[in-house]
């Protein structure tokens, strides 16, 4: 089963190398940002005050790094099919962010979130397999950041089969 | 407080940043900014059909409080590499205390290992960042 083919009740679709989950291209909002800060607690007053932001030399209040995920900016849940990505079943275990330039609240970004990678691991209980999406956050003419996500989905022997 | 690279000792542990405690209502304004669907961040009877006890915490919560851990001490601006591995589900309530350690310097290039665990030292993520400096140094 590919991840362009929807899966049968009880079947889960093993992703391919190459699959485009999405596309967007979005505006970097200050009400994101706000509710990134705060709800981790972010302490720098150049995150919640534009004012400040542009007083300390920045365009607009920083994005904070690691606020970057693919899936915010798609305009579906589809992705986690194609991925091979189920709630019950799935967790991200690694995020990797290479940050080429700072970007600032009122920058746009956009991009192609895509499966990069697909490793299948034997467990006594069955297979667990490891997804990698990644997403070039272009912006201005030049890419900006690069993100890769890998979730693991547990696909257990006694429940569905897992075909490609 | 200017910082430069002949400040930055391998070994160097700066000090820590605390979250406040990861409650239903920071979690939620975190699904909401990222626009998450996972019912495991605010649904009660999914997350105990999956044997949790009670909802847990975006591990995206975690990076970006690893990230502000560094980003408090050389800037906002200074992050050039995040790689975190997401190690246990973050509790809800739980606050992350987020400890960077410098463990190499090159030229105007700093790497820190990173670790983000609950109150009780029990490890929800680690890996490592790295920053870059401006000539001169600069101050935090």
């Amino acid at each position: 089963m590919t991840g362009d083919t929807p899966a049968p009740p009880g079947m889960t679709v093993v992703p391919e190398v190459g699959t485009v989950l999405g596309r967007f291209d979005a505006p970097l909002e200050r009400a994101r940002v706000w509710r990134v800060d705060w709800s981790v607690g972010l302490d720098r007053p150049e995150y919640q005050d534009p004012e400040v932001a542009r007083e300390a030399g920045y365009p607009d209040i920083p994005v904070p790094p690691g606020a970057l995920l693919f899936f915010s900016f798609l305009d579906d849940d589809s992705w986690l099919a194609r991925a091979g990505v189920r709630f019950d079943r799935s967790l991200a275990v690694q995020r990797r962010l290479v940050l080429h330039r700072p970007l600032h609240v009122g920058e746009s970004v956009s991009g192609a979130p895509t499966i990069t990678a697909v490793e299948r691991r034997q467990r006594d209980w069955g297979t667990a397999v490891f997804v990698t999406i990644s997403t070039s956050y272009e912006s201005g003419g030049s890419v900006a950041a690069e993100e890769h996500v890998t979730y693991m989905t547990r696909h257990d022997k006694e429940s569905d089969g897992a075909r490609s | 407080m200017a910082l430069g690279p002949e400040t930055c000792d391998v070994d160097l542990r700066l000090g820590a940043f605390t979250t406040p405690p990861l409650d239903r209502v920071r979690i939620e304004q975190f699904t909401t900014a990222m626009r998450d669907p996972n019912p495991v961040h605010g649904d009660e009877g999914f997350c105990r059909s999956l044997g949790l006890t009670t909802v847990i915490a975006p591990a995206g919560m975690a990076v970006v409080a690893l990230a502000h851990a560094v980003a408090r001490h050389y800037g906002p601006d200074s992050i050039r590499e995040i790689d975190v591995a997401l190690r246990a589900p973050v509790a809800l309530g739980e606050r992350l205390v987020c400890s960077p350690e410098v463990v190499q310097v090159t030229d105007h290039v700093v790497e820190l290992r990173c670790s983000a665990t609950n109150e009780a030292g029990e490890l929800r993520a680690d890996g490592r960042i790295v920053v870059s400096i401006p000539d001169g140094g600069f101050t935090p």
